[in-house]
């Protein structure tokens, strides 16, 4: 029930986005409906096809790498710092390095170092990005921004999976079954978290005097 | 890892997970929270900041209608309290009855006439003069000052003194206004208020930093007594002071002297802006 429940979950935001978002130029905006979109073909063809349920850990290990770098790609794009720009460059990178020096194509176990590695990474870009964009400035920001509310579901996501992916490789068949609904839950979670983000997107371009009040994060250069 | 390595029991991984996931929930949402409070707070102060500052802009506006206002009653009580009977009684010696009258009297009345007529034109000139000082459109600032310090020595019942040290360029002539008239009401105020013996006036620049510094050993103000009387509904004077500077993007200060003698008013505005036109003309 739940597992079907957080793949239904996955069409929220997609829908949300075609409906409000689709006209948006907000290139971080764009790179979440991709990233929902592939997650919810992922999941689907994991779930229908009897290959991909077959080797349905091989498909997650692949699958977390794409998840890590779409989601560094949203916080590049987002971030107005520079050096917070270079170190996901650089984390990318060496995410990248040692995936491929642990990537053995015949293991039938989930890469939980590399699942784990790239939620701290993300975690710290989210934690990185939400300090940046309250640091001192002389006009109010609002930050209950699009962008804003996409990092708290990312932030959400990847902390309340760390300590599963951290345990994954302890965990039996069954137990992996057993504790995976946290990941589903998350999922249910962060889907409806990105699709409230494109709701106030929005509601905020439908009210002009409300977005003369807020400042989107996103850099001029991305719009 | 090694930690969870060494977790070999069911039970043991259940507590890890579930202690673990909802202690990075808990983090997570306490950091939200966090979040929401800090900018609410934030955005509060902010705006209560926007309000104090439409507060203030609303009251130099008041104070500038205020004084325009008054002003204009001056204006139209001088001429109509000493240029109108000065014109009716001119036209009292010109009237209907001139050309019946013998010739002696009538080059004595034409004669008064023009005594009369001579007169509203010198009345005219000084309302004209107290709103834009020939000195000033002419010769400049310095000029004008050291001419009003003139005065006020020339009266004897005080010691005025002006020096400019680098006033080589003049400034835009509204900008020069605008400063004359800052002096004029800080000279205005020591006047009534201050009870001094001695005004001494400095100018100088620093950079692109324009200064004008008066001394006076009077009774004075500190920037405290200004802020205090510029928030109230008082001094009036010193709020068109302060919306004056404000279009010079200006600042003053009113402080002590070290020695706690005397009292200084220090000008101090861009110089910036007024040079540019002339070096790009250059």
């Amino acid at each position: 029930m739940v597992p079907k429940l957080s793949l239904l979950s996955s069409l929220l935001p997609i829908i949300f986005f075609i409906l409000f978002c689709f006209k948006t130029s907000i290139k971080g905006l764009w790179v979440i409906f991709i990233y929902n979109t592939t997650s919810f073909l992922f999941d689907v063809f994991v779930a229908a096809s009897r290959w991909g349920m077959h080797h349905k850990l091989l498909l997650w290990n692949v699958y977390g790498m794409f998840e890590f770098l779409i989601i560094a790609y949203f916080f590049f794009l987002v971030t107005k710092q520079r050096l917070l720009r270079f170190l996901i460059l650089l984390f990318s990178a060496l995410y990248l390095i040692f995936f491929f020096l642990s990537y053995r194509s015949d293991s039938d176990q989930f890469n939980s170092m590399m699942s784990s590695i790239g939620s701290v990474i993300i975690l710290i870009l989210s934690l990185s990005f939400i300090i940046t964009s309250l640091g001192p400035s002389s006009i109010p920001v609002d930050v209950f921004t699009p962008v804003f509310l996409i990092v708290v579901g990312i932030l959400f996501y990847v902390s309340s999976t760390l300590f599963l992916y951290l345990i994954a490789n302890n965990l039996s068949n069954d137990e992996m079954q057993k504790y995976w609904r946290i990941n589903d839950y998350s999922n249910i979670l962060t889907n409806v978290i990105f699709s409230s983000a494109f709701l106030l997107y929005r509601f905020q371009h439908k009210n002009p005097t409300h977005e003369s009040h807020s400042v989107d994060f996103t850099s001029p250069n991305d719009r | 890892m090694i930690l969870l390595q060494a977790l070999n029991s069911d039970n043991n991984i259940s507590m890890v997970l579930f202690f673990g996931t909802i202690g990075m929930l808990a983090l997570t949402i306490g950091l939200i929270v966090f979040i929401s409070f800090h900018q609410r707070k934030v955005i509060r102060y902010q705006q209560q900041l926007q309000r104090m500052e439409q507060d203030q802009q609303k009251t130099l506006l008041n104070a500038s209608i205020r004084l325009q206002e008054e002003e204009r009653q001056r204006i139209a009580a001088d001429l109509h309290d000493d240029a109108g009977p000065l014109l009716a009684t001119a036209r009292l010696y010109l009237n209907e009855n001139f050309v019946n009258l013998d010739k002696q009297t009538q080059l004595q009345s034409i004669y008064n006439a023009k005594q009369i007529i001579d007169d509203t034109i010198q009345l005219i000139r000084n309302i004209s003069h107290s709103l834009m000082p020939p000195t000033l459109k002419n010769f400049g600032l310095e000029s004008a000052v050291n001419d009003l310090f003139q005065k006020i020595s020339g009266s004897g019942s005080m010691n005025a003194s002006s020096r400019f040290h680098d006033y080589r360029e003049r400034l835009k002539s509204e900008n020069e206004l605008i400063i004359f008239r800052v002096i004029q009401e800080l000279i205005n105020n020591i006047l009534k208020h201050s009870n001094a013996s001695f005004i001494h006036l400095t100018q100088n620049t620093s950079g692109n930093r324009f200064f004008i510094r008066l001394h006076h050993d009077g009774r004075g103000l500190t920037q405290a007594d200004f802020e205090k009387l510029g928030k109230s509904n008082v001094g009036l004077g010193l709020k068109n002071i302060q919306s004056r500077l404000k279009v010079l993007q200006g600042k003053i200060f009113f402080e002590k002297d070290m020695s706690q003698t005397y009292y200084k008013v220090t000008i101090e505005m861009n110089r910036e802006e007024d040079l540019r036109p002339a070096i790009e003309s250059n």
